[in-house]
């Protein structure tokens, strides 16, 4: 098997360097003229899709989510054949790996995602007692290091290498359990606040683990922190901005992108938002579908522009597997085109049949270079 | 204080989602004597009413929900031991769950908040609830009401797969079965033969009073 896979894992990544190297510019290239400033010939077309990608591969989801070169393989099938621009190099579980190598536990079903047994932190005393994450040994995280590694190896001076991490603040809401997180911010907020000190350092280890491994941008994804529905606005401001704005301060800059951020559109104003993420030091602000077709986008990206910060807008697993995919992205990119913009697949679901996304991926680039 | 003073500030506590308040004047009025059925449904569970409305108004977010039901959460774990001792007092009893493979819960805790509330027997199976839990516990608890929450385009499937268990289990048309979540509409509610949908946990409370009538209340 290990030679197998090892020999599949070589012939996908001919395949990708080639069709990579067949356009005007690679994924990586093109990501870091998007860094620059520079104009490109069409955005970068990521697809969150992680457990969609076992049975592609032959695999189980469970499998994916504990070897690391399954998952490798998995990625690298999906992306081969849909001809997307990164692969998502990290266990489809993100919400899990941090937590998990603190000491809770995670549950593993054979065919769908794994999750979070119980709070790890019941009482004030089980803080005390959570140390930072032994890199060579914690959970999967010498696993996760190995993906990065074996990816940058192989594609690393052609493709881009995403990997995704959560924010503190989703960190913490595992940790803690999200109920009694939110309740605590009117209990004991003191505790609140220790328990996000503690998951800022845990991620700024981890994700410069990832970085200085070869991963070219962490992407800290934090459905906890999705406006109105998570989180009050005022409570982004006051608990969410600033602990990831500390862990960005600690990462090389424009390394990190945050993500998962859903229902800006709920705020008062949509804006303050966006100027949080900007102040916190993201190199790229994420508005997902339904937001990016509920706010004004176009003004959202003038904004982004006179920071330098890049524009990452989202389409939802919905239409992709339900709707008009060729309406919704056109309507995108006449609103988001030039340079700077990222078209993300919100997410592929298990079940969504491949010609859909492969129809999503090929409307990003027709259209966008129209 | 009189009665109707303690039953408002109760209500104030839920809406402000003050948890202290909302225990101590449970604690005050079980101690001049309100029962404790009228605590929840005149003071707690009119406050999550009102709360309920201002989401629908746009002044609150979910989050306020969930901060509000906390509150009244706190208070309940004083009350409900005054109520399991009285079970005829129940509306009736609904098992709810978050579908298999589906760990989105936000919604549907804040239904079974609501339901609590008005006077439901709830059982929460929790999350990535499979055909056969939904079945054993309807069965087990003689239920009224079967609730399945799905939030994934991928997830909302096994909603029609809970149907077809209830009806070979022959325990529809007796026990209603409703649906919600945020990945499902009304039109898929009618297609599967489910008993109802709802939008939100104000309509799931309408929805579930609506098929039960009071049960020695
Ligand atoms: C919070 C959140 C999370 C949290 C989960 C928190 C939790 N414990 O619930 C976290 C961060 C863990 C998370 C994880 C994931 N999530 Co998520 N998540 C969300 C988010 C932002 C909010 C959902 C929510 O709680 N809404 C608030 C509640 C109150 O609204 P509601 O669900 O509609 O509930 C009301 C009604 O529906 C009704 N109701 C609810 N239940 C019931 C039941 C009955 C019987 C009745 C009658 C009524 C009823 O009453 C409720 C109260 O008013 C949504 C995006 C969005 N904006 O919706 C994505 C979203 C649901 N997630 C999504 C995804 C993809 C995921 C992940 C797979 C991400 C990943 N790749 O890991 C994982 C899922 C893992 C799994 N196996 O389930 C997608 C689903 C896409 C799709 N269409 O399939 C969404 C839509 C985001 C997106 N656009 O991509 N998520």
């Amino acid at each position: 098997m290990g030679a197998n896979i090892d020999a599949r894992i070589n012939r996908l990544v001919d395949t990708i360097r080639n069709y990579q190297c067949n356009e005007t510019f690679t994924s990586l290239k093109r990501y870091e003229l998007n860094r620059q400033g520079s104009e490109v010939d069409r955005p970068n077309v990521i697809l969150e899709l992680t457990d969609h990608a076992a049975p592609m591969a032959q695999m189980t989801v469970e499998e994916i989510c504990r070897d690391s070169k399954k998952l490798v393989c998995s990625q690298l099938t999906a992306m081969s054949d849909y001809k997307s621009d990164a692969p998502l190099l990290n266990f489809p579980d993100f919400y899990n790996i941090e937590n998990e190598a603190v000491g809770q536990s995670v549950h593993y079903p054979e065919n769908s995602l794994p999750v979070l047994i119980e709070p790890l932190i019941k009482t004030h005393k089980d803080l005390d007692r959570l140390r930072l994450p032994n890199l060579e040994q914690a959970g999967r995280i010498p696993q996760a290091i190995e993906i990065v590694r074996n990816f940058n190896e192989k594609l690393g001076s052609v493709c881009l290498g995403c990997g995704l991490v959560q924010g503190p603040w989703s960190m913490a809401a595992g940790l803690r359990g999200f109920k009694d997180l939110l309740y605590d911010t009117k209990r004991d907020i003191d505790f609140v606040h220790e328990i996000l000190d503690y998951c800022v350092e845990v991620c700024v280890v981890y994700a410069n683990a990832l970085l200085s491994n070869g991963l070219d941008l962490v992407i800290f994804t934090d459905g906890w922190a999705s406006i109105g529905e998570c989180i009050s606005p005022e409570n982004f401001y006051r608990l969410v901005v600033p602990y990831t704005g500390r862990v960005f301060s600690r990462l090389p800059k424009k390394s990190a992108v945050w993500l998962g951020i859903w229902g800006i559109r709920n705020a008062p104003d949509w804006r303050d938002i966006i100027r949080g993420e900007i102040a916190a030091g993201t190199s790229a602000v994420f508005i997902g579908d339904p937001d990016c077709f509920s706010i004004d986008l176009a003004e959202a990206k003038r904004i982004l522009v006179k920071h330098d910060v890049q524009l990452w807008v989202g389409v939802d697993a919905e239409v992709i597997r339900f709707g008009n995919i060729k309406e919704r992205v056109s309507e995108l990119i006449n609103v988001a085109s030039g340079g700077g913009v990222t078209v993300y697949a919100n997410w592929v679901t298990y079940d969504c049949p491949p010609e859909r996304v492969r129809c999503f991926v090929e409307s990003v680039k027709s259209i966008s270079s129209h | 204080m009189k009665k109707d003073e303690v039953l408002l500030n109760l209500q104030n506590a839920v809406v402000l989602a003050n948890f202290e308040d909302a225990l101590s004047w449970t604690g005050y009025g079980l101690k001049e004597g309100i029962p404790p059925f009228e605590l929840i449904t005149e003071g707690l569970s009119k406050g999550m009413i009102n709360v309920g409305k201002k989401y629908e108004d746009g002044d609150y977010y979910v989050t306020d929900m969930i901060l509000s039901s906390g509150a009244m959460n706190e208070a309940l774990t004083i009350l409900l031991p005054f109520l399991k001792k009285r079970k005829s007092k129940y509306l009736g009893k609904v098992v709810l769950g978050s579908v298999t493979d589906d760990i989105h819960d936000i919604g549907k805790n804040i239904v079974a908040t609501m339901l609590i509330g008005v006077g439901f027997d709830v059982y929460d199976l929790g999350v990535n609830v499979s055909k056969e839990e939904f079945i054993n516990k309807a069965i087990e608890v003689q239920a009224d009401i079967v609730g399945a929450s799905a939030f994934m385009s991928s997830t909302y499937l096994y909603q029609l797969d809970i149907k077809k268990a209830l009806d070979e289990a022959g325990l529809t048309p007796k026990v209603k079965y409703i649906i919600g979540g945020g990945a499902v509409y009304r039109q898929w509610a009618r297609e599967i033969g489910a008993d109802g949908f709802a939008n939100d946990a104000l309509e799931a409370v309408n929805l579930c009073k609506s098929f039960v009538s009071a049960k020695g209340v």
